[in-house]
């Protein structure tokens, strides 16, 4: 009987302890994985691997604290009893007794035994092996364990603010930033939202919103080349917005922070390209043999966002000289729309009822519109139909009108001739010089009729011949005429040749104008020519200035400064080099200020996409040197371009030089 | 006497004897040769041991003793043989006072595809405002086919760089552009990018010293009548901001268009470094003479731009007989391109032809006493200038950003751009007047980094205008020199200061090649160190030394001392005797 109370208490007693070692374990597992957790949350980990890691920690600490807590033997609790009520290691030697038998007396033994289970019968086990205080404390764990998960990450950023009176709250990042992109209405293209974009790319006229998601007192924009953005909080974040002309490098910072907490945002605006319209068929000027036919004209036109109208015009010029009269009209069009942005047009041109007379000039060209509503109409390279006898051969596509004719028959003329005077000069030794002459008197008439067709005398050759070049470029407005002064040009050089006697010289010359007079009476320029009145001599202004109101003059003296672009180039690559060598600032911000040299420069633009994207040290350094080879060629674009000769003269070459000049040794 | 007895008095002698000679203690002399001493100078990258050992094994009785160079001078005394292991990578100062020969293990390249910079050359005075060029000289070995990248750098910045597509193996010279990131006195390094695998990566890369001027040169465009020809030289310089032009042009009896100054007298040609004159053929004799005094005295560089043949006082202006010839179309001239020509009839050796046509030389500098003149034969290159992609302004603009480095009123020139901290570099300093021999007071102040100015004394040279100074270089920072004439010019000239290398390791080797052959040693390669004793043998031998030898010193003489009594001792107690 006093062995079933002793076993009783004692199984009780090593409950009670198996129950405070899991305790103890679930305590201290608590205070790991709460110790993890507020480490993983100030390190920004994520909420995955904070919990998996934390967990796993948690159940290794909890078992290995249970496991140290020692075993719940009939020992261990003896003698945790023995601890809390001074029994005199009766319990201890009666749980001996009973689990280990010894040699004793029965007597000894059965007293032992009766005396423990008298004293076991006021003993509480819950006062000698408290089970509250290892609840509590578990408790207080798992609570506070379990109040850093729900709450640690966001208690980490919001409880520095406001704990000390008079510091300022710090300073927030960019949390995220999303542009909506609306693209103009005629571009037919949808509006989208770019979530954490670096590089945007839109169409010209797109309206941009951007939003950026941030903590911040405010958010400062600053745009490449414009004016700051302003960012308006509103419930989704600080929001602004502008129309997008022209590519721009945007820099968006927290109000407050630096260059690191700073994000980039590269924009490309890719511009409206005009339409392409062509004429395929015929392809080419005609010439007909009469007042009547028909004309098959196909026409294509493609534009990069979509077509509007396609059309096809033309103008008629009839009479000549003085009366020369132009009608316009337009030729009916059969369109066939392979889709918005590429179209076919197809007609019959009936030139029945056109009321055609012989020499007149037919000339047509199609002209497309895309939807851009500021865009410009284009129009397709004219061609042109001749009609009647005086058109040459048909469909040839090359004729010269007769009068036009004239004048290079005369210069072929001029050259026929001279090579005659050539070939003979065997039997012209005597009157060769006066045989050159008369050549050159023809080749005077022959220039002063092409002078006169010109519209007038040319006063100075030279100077005419300088402007030369900007009439070919089109600053005239009539690139006919270049060719003309060039003609006329060659055959004064070829007069001057032939009145020396130099008629092979002057054949070389006399060819160069017989070209030049084709290139300037090809017929579209012939036709289509306009005189503008700035580049007529005013004849009568000739011989009219007063000597006495001639006056020297001073000229100014143009300042070419230092260049702030050229010296924000200069910065920014000291600044890239440290942050080469060192890592420091390289940030959005710098990668801004690499874009905004040239928003429109791909190549810069791509650069500081890279410095902004970078995300190790390798791709970071791989950025840095390429956004400096950028940088550079930009700056090389810029500048005055480098000696392209090298002139190496000794010192000591002119003495020596002077020197074999008086010996006379020099130039034998 | 029994055998024993003998071998005991025999041992008991012989032990005697060798304490009575310890303690007389003998001595004698005689004359031996001194050992050679070879100091091995360690000048190369790479670890020399394996070659020190060879040399060793074929310099017997030599005793080497490897020392590396210090504070950049060769680690050889006077009169000591010195051999030197190089592979290019270290450049040192041969002493001047070194009277052993020399000689040199040259440390070949590994084989393997390799690419090497030879050479590197850059404009010594670069404009703040404008771009720049280096020239570098490579060569390829194993590079059929593959790219070398070639990057300049300034303070760590890649300032220029360019790809070069090798066709063949060999040398190849690529013009990198580059643009300066300061004024002064700029290290810009040069370097062929390493690719992998690549033999030797000693040979990638030199620095090359460049002073970048704020200043602009000025130039005066003087046309003693108008002329198209002059007109379009003078914009090509006016739109760059490297040009100062003052320009003046008669447009008649007494009618001139001119900027604030311009003139063409001695005080502007002083100040002036190029003078442009168009349609020459209208100087007055004045002019020509001032003209003449400007380039002959002056040092100046003078550059007609005539738009007809030589005429008036103006023809001795042009060196050589030149002639006009009209073409009925255009042809290059050089960089440019024209139909009516003035050609030079022959070309002196002093001469340097620009542009010729069909041989002929059209665009000639000729030097002339101290200065030059330059003649543009390409009368009507101004015609084409729109159709030559800018070659036009471009050759204008070089020539006379080229010309004018040597014709500037005031230079400062160092021996070389860039140096070694610690070195000392002469200077010279030009001072380019109208009137030579007028007095000038020149003074020089030198500032190295952030440190102190110094001034540095310059000496008159034996021609007028010219003095001569030298300058420390103190610290690791460039140093620059400001040199003003009192009552006239003033300017800065720099040198760039850099511990790199600033010879190419192809210079490095040549440069102690030199050194070897007036030394009078010998050059091999790595492993025929046969062919150093011979040289080594020539460096005379040391005299035999009388050397003093004492035999009995020698510990050794304890054992057969000790062995004699033992065995002796031995013997007698076997025969039973105390």
């Amino acid at each position: 009987m006093p062995e079933t109370r002793i076993t009783t208490v004692i199984d009780r007693a090593r409950a009670r302890l198996r129950m405070r070692a899991v305790l103890g374990g679930l305590a201290a597992g608590g205070v790991a994985a709460t110790a993890i957790n507020v480490t993983a949350i100030l390190i920004a980990v994520p909420t995955a691997p904070r919990l998996l890691v934390s967990g796993l920690v948690a159940i290794a600490v909890a078992a290995w604290v249970t496991r140290a807590s020692g075993k719940a033997t009939p020992a261990a609790a003896a003698r945790c009893i023995e601890d809390a009520v001074a029994l005199d290691n009766l319990i201890v030697t009666a749980v001996e007794l009973y689990e280990r038998p010894q040699p004793v007396r029965p007597e000894i033994r059965d007293e032992v035994l009766r005396q423990a289970d008298a004293r076991l019968a006021s003993v509480d086990l819950s006062r000698a092996i408290p089970l509250r205080q290892p609840i509590a404390v578990m408790l207080a764990v798992v609570t506070g364990g379990a109040a850093v998960l729900i709450f640690g990450p966001v208690a980490a950023f919001v409880a520095p603010i406001g704990l000390t009176a008079g510091v300022e709250a710090r300073t927030h990042g960019i949390d995220g930033i999303t542009v909506h992109v609306a693209p103009p209405p005629y571009s037919g293209r949808p509006a989208a939202a770019l979530i954490g974009p670096v590089q945007v790319t839109v169409v010209a006229g797109s309206r941009l919103r951007l939003v950026v998601a941030s903590a911040a007192d405010g958010v400062l924009a600053a745009l490449a080349g414009q004016a700051p953005l302003t960012l308006a909080g509103g419930t989704e974040g600080f929001s602004g917005e502008w129309l997008a002309e022209r590519s721009t490098a945007v820099s968006i910072q927290p109000a407050g922070g630096t260059g690191r907490d700073a994000k980039f945002l590269s924009v490309i605006v890719v511009p409206d390209a005009p339409p392409v319209v062509r004429i395929p068929a015929p392809g080419k000027d005609l010439a007909i043999n009469g007042t009547k036919g028909r004309v098959v004209i196909e026409v294509d036109a493609q534009d990069d966002l979509g077509l509007d109208a396609l059309s096809l015009r033309f103008t008629k010029a009839s009479g000549g000289g003085e009366s020369l009269t132009f009608t316009e009209g337009e030729i009916p069009l059969v369109l066939s729309r392979a889709d918005g942005r590429h179209w076919r047009g197809r007609a019959e041109w009936v030139l029945d009822g056109l009321d055609l007379s012989d020499g007149d000039v037919l000339v047509y060209r199609a002209i497309a519109r895309d939807r851009n509503p500021n865009g410009s109409p284009v129009q397709s390279e004219q061609y042109l139909v001749e009609v009647g006898r005086l058109s040459g051969a048909a469909g040839s596509g090359f004729a010269l009108p007769a009068e036009e004719k004239k004048y290079a028959i005369s210069q072929q003329m001029v050259i026929y001739k001279t090579e005659q005077l050539i070939a003979a000069r065997a039997k012209h030794s005597t009157d060769w010089p006066e045989q050159n002459q008369l050549l050159a008197v023809e080749q005077r008439m022959v220039r002063a009729e092409v002078v006169f067709l010109g519209g007038g005398e040319v006063q100075d050759e030279m100077e005419e011949a300088a402007h030369s070049h900007e009439l070919a470029e089109g600053r005239l407005e009539n690139t006919g005429r270049a060719e003309m002064l060039r003609a006329i040009n060659f055959m004064s050089r070829a007069e001057a040749q032939l009145n020396d006697g130099k008629a092979v010289e002057a054949l070389v010359l006399e060819r160069e104008a017989l070209k030049s007079l084709e290139r300037a009476f090809d017929r579209r320029r012939y036709f289509l020519r306009t005189l503008p009145d700035r580049s007529r001599i005013d004849t009568t202004r000739r011989l009219t200035g007063n000597l006495k109101d001639a006056r020297s003059w001073t000229r100014g003296r143009s300042w070419l400064g230092g260049s702030p672009a050229f010296e924000e180039q200069r910065v920014l690559m000291h600044d890239l080099a440290a942050a080469d060598h060192t890592g420091a600032g390289l940030d959005a911000s710098l990668a801004a200020r690499i874009a905004a040299l040239n928003p429109s420069e791909s190549s810069l633009q791509q650069a500081a996409v890279a410095l902004a994207t970078a995300t190790n040290d390798h791709t970071r350094r791989e950025a840095v040197l390429r956004a400096m080879e950028a940088v550079t060629a930009h700056a090389l674009r810029s500048l005055g371009s480098a000696e392209s000769l090298r002139v190496v003269i000794d010192p000591l070459a002119g003495h020596l030089a002077d020197e074999v000049v008086r010996s006379g040794k020099a130039r034998q | 006497m029994t055998r024993a007895r003998l071998a005991r008095v025999v041992l008991r002698s012989a032990a005697i004897l060798v304490a009575v000679a310890a303690a007389i203690d003998p001595v004698w002399t005689i004359a031996r040769p001194t050992p050679q001493s070879v100091t091995v100078a360690r000048l190369a990258s790479s670890d020399i041991t394996a070659t020190a050992a060879a040399v060793r094994a074929s310099l017997s009785g030599a005793e080497l003793d490897v020392r590396a160079a210090s504070h950049g001078r060769l680690p050889c005394r006077p009169g000591e043989p010195c051999l030197m292991v190089a592979d290019g990578s270290v450049d040192v100062e041969i002493p001047d006072d070194l009277t052993a020969p020399l000689s040199l293990i040259a440390i070949a390249a590994p084989a393997g595809a390799n690419v090497a910079v030879r050479s590197v050359t850059a404009s010594l005075t670069q404009r703040a405002a404008g771009s720049g060029l280096v020239r570098v000289a490579m060569v390829g070995a194993g590079m059929q086919g593959a790219r070398t990248q070639l990057r300049v750098t300034d303070d760590g910045a890649t300032v220029g760089s360019a790809v070069h597509e090798w066709k063949t193996n060999g040398d190849a010279t690529v013009a990198v552009p580059w643009w300066p990131l300061g004024d002064g006195p700029r290290a810009l390094t040069v370097a062929a990018v390493p690719f992998e695998g690549e033999a030797s990566l000693l040979d990638n890369l030199v620095e090359v010293g460049v002073t970048v001027s704020p200043d602009r040169i000025s130039v005066l465009v003087f046309d003693a009548r108008p002329s198209w020809a002059s007109t379009f030289v003078r914009r090509a310089l006016e739109d760059d901001t490297r040009f100062q032009v003052e320009h003046r042009v008669a447009l008649g009896p007494s009618l001139v268009a001119a900027t604030t100054g311009a003139r063409l007298d001695a005080r502007t040609l002083d100040a002036v470094a190029v003078v442009i004159v168009g349609s020459p053929e209208a100087l007055s004799s004045r002019d020509v003479a001032l003209l003449e005094r400007f380039v002959r005295v002056r040092g100046g560089t003078l550059v007609l731009v005539p738009d007809r043949a030589p005429a008036g006082a103006s023809a001795r202006l042009f060196i050589g007989q030149w002639s006009e010839h009209l073409a009925a179309s255009s042809s290059p001239v050089g960089e440019l391109r024209a139909s009516e020509t003035l050609r030079l009839e022959k070309a002196s050796p002093f001469d340097v032809v620009l542009g010729a046509v069909k041989e002929a030389p059209a665009i000639v500098v000729s030097p002339a006493a101290n200065g030059r003149i330059v003649v543009s034969g390409a009368m009507d290159a101004w015609r084409y200038r729109d159709n030559d992609g800018g070659a036009f302004g471009r050759f204008w603009r070089s020539l006379v950003l080229e010309t004018a480095a040597t014709s500037t009123a005031l230079q400062v020139e160092f021996a070389s751009p860039i140096a070694a901290p610690g070195a000392e570099v002469p200077v010279v300093v030009r001072h380019l007047q109208m009137e030579p021999d007028s007095e000038s007071t020149v003074s020089a102040t030198a500032t190295c980094g952030h440190g102190p100015a110094r001034t540095i004394r310059l000496w008159p040279d034996g021609r007028a205008g010219t003095f001569l100074g030298r300058l420390n270089i103190e610290g690791r920072e460039a140093c620059q020199l400001r040199v003003a004439v009192e009552g006239g010019p003033s300017t800065v000239g720099g040198i760039a200061v850099t511990s790199g290398a600033i010879q190419t390791t192809a210079d490095v080797m040549a440069k102690l090649e030199r050194a070897v052959a007036r030394s009078g040693g010998v050059v091999v390669p790595t492993g025929e160190h046969d062919k150093l004793a011979a040289a080594l043998a020539k460096v005379s031998s040391p005299p035999a030394l009388p050397v003093a030898i004492h035999p009995m010193r020698s510990p050794w003489w304890m054992f057969p001392f000790v062995t004699f009594l033992g065995v002796e001792w031995w013997l007698r107690r076997r025969a039973g005797l105390r």
